[in-house]
């Protein structure tokens, strides 16, 4: 069976020109495009608004990033500033190392520049005219080279006395010794001469320093 | 909408403003005068000047127009002083001869600079006519007890008023001031001890001045 659309149904009767009652609209409400008026549509069920958040709230979220952002800001400052420090105190320490000083026990020796030294110190007696408050200590370095070669690279080094409080005085040597002075494994000896305080003329210590890195002490 | 866009207007304008501050903030550094500047501590005649390095007071001043330099020596036996030689200096200014005292904190330092600063801020350099070995001014100043050295400038007579004496301790960053010379901050520490703060004191001391002045060098 052929059917077509609407073929089988009986066609409503339909007059176009007739006319067809309408309520006219209420003024204002009809718009020029308007062909006439509808039955009112019953407005859609929308989902309810979320509620305005109450403004205590708000405002806290708003304090609390403000925190966030000083404590970021603070942070990025010190973390500005730290690594300014940092690099400075690197570039100090590269060219102004840390002393390394070794300890050397009364009366014995300690190896240094492939020598060995040993000091022995006593205080000069008091002279005539002498300064009431300054002893003057004498030491007997002696030095003993390991080799040959190592003669050939000797050089005198720098004499200081120091207390454990980081007070220095002047030490001299005396006298020179060259390396035609030296012999492989013979004791040579150099007097080094320091002018100390009388309250640590028994405690002072001879340092002997080739650089901050190589230092002797020698304790009394 | 257009309130986000407002607020996010504004926070590029401070984070610019912020960036242009520090920037600018960068601008605040010390030029190279100020760089060098010492750090000075001032005292009055007879009082010391401590630094972090070393105290200083100034002792006697004595102005003359000419020196006579004394070389002497002491017999070893008789215990006699020989004179070796003797030298006159004069100048048609005058010679300032200040004795000043000075003792270390620490380590052994020198001080063997030293200026004469008159009122205007003109600067004297002790003056090389007179050696070392009659001023003593080479010697270690070192911790405990005080020593003496002598510093000797010759200048014009009106250059005294308000003029002070000025000692500084040397640099102790070693070799880096010759390789970076100009590079590193001082920040030296100097002694600056009144000579004669006002026109009455220089003027006790000109009209004292001494024909000649003795200092003597021991061998």
């Amino acid at each position: 069976m052929s059917e077509t659309n609407g073929a089988g149904a009986a066609p409503a009767s339909f007059d176009a020109f007739k006319p067809v009652a309408r309520e006219a609209p209420a003024p204002g409400e009809e718009s020029i495009f308007s062909t006439g008026s509808w039955p009112a549509v019953p407005p859609a069920t929308l989902p309810p608004a979320p509620p305005e958040p109450p403004a205590r709230p708000r405002r806290l979220r708003r304090a609390a990033r403000a925190v966030v952002l000083l404590v970021t800001a603070v942070a990025l400052v010190a973390v500005t500033i730290g690594v300014q420090v940092w690099d400075r105190s690197v570039w100090v320490g590269a060219r102004y190392p840390a002393e390394v000083v070794t300890d050397v026990p009364r009366l014995q020796g300690a190896p240094l520049h492939g020598m060995t030294w040993r000091a022995d110190l006593s205080v000069r007696p008091r002279a005539l005219g002498d300064d009431p408050g300054v002893t003057s200590v004498v030491a007997t370095v002696e030095v003993t080279p390991a080799s040959a070669e190592q003669i050939a690279g000797y050089l005198t080094p720098d004499f200081e006395m120091r207390d454990r409080t980081g007070r220095r005085w002047q030490a001299l040597p005396s006298g020179t010794l060259t390396q035609l002075d030296l012999r492989a494994g013979m004791t040579s000896r150099l007097t080094v001469v320091a002018t100390v305080p009388n309250a640590v003329r028994d405690t002072a210590e001879l340092v002997l320093a080739y650089s901050p890195r190589e230092m002797l002490r020698f304790a009394r | 909408m257009l309130r986000r866009l407002a607020r996010s207007l504004i926070n590029a304008v401070v984070a610019l403003v912020v960036i242009a501050a520090a920037v600018y903030a960068h601008t605040f550094t010390m030029d190279q005068d100020d760089l060098d500047a010492p750090l000075s501590t001032r005292a009055a005649a007879g009082s010391a000047a401590a630094t972090g390095r070393f105290s200083a007071r100034l002792g006697k001043v004595v102005a003359a127009s000419s020196l006579r330099l004394l070389t002497t020596t002491t017999e070893p036996v008789s215990g006699r002083v020989m004179i070796l030689g003797t030298t006159r200096v004069g100048t048609p200014d005058v010679f300032v001869v200040t004795t000043v005292s000075a003792t270390s904190s620490g380590a052994p330092t020198r001080l063997a600079d030293a200026w004469l600063r008159t009122a205007d801020g003109v600067e004297y350099a002790a003056t090389d006519r007179v050696g070392p070995e009659f001023t003593l001014a080479d010697r270690p100043v070192q911790d405990g007890w005080w020593v003496d050295v002598v510093f000797v400038f010759e200048v014009p007579r009106e250059a005294l008023p308000g003029s002070s004496v000025v000692v500084t301790a040397p640099s102790s960053n070693g070799i880096y001031d010759e390789i970076y010379p100009g590079r590193y901050d001082q920040l030296l520490p100097e002694a600056v001890l009144a000579v004669a703060p006002d026109d009455a004191a220089a003027k006790r001391i000109l009209d004292d001045v001494k024909s000649s002045w003795q200092l003597v060098a021991k061998e």
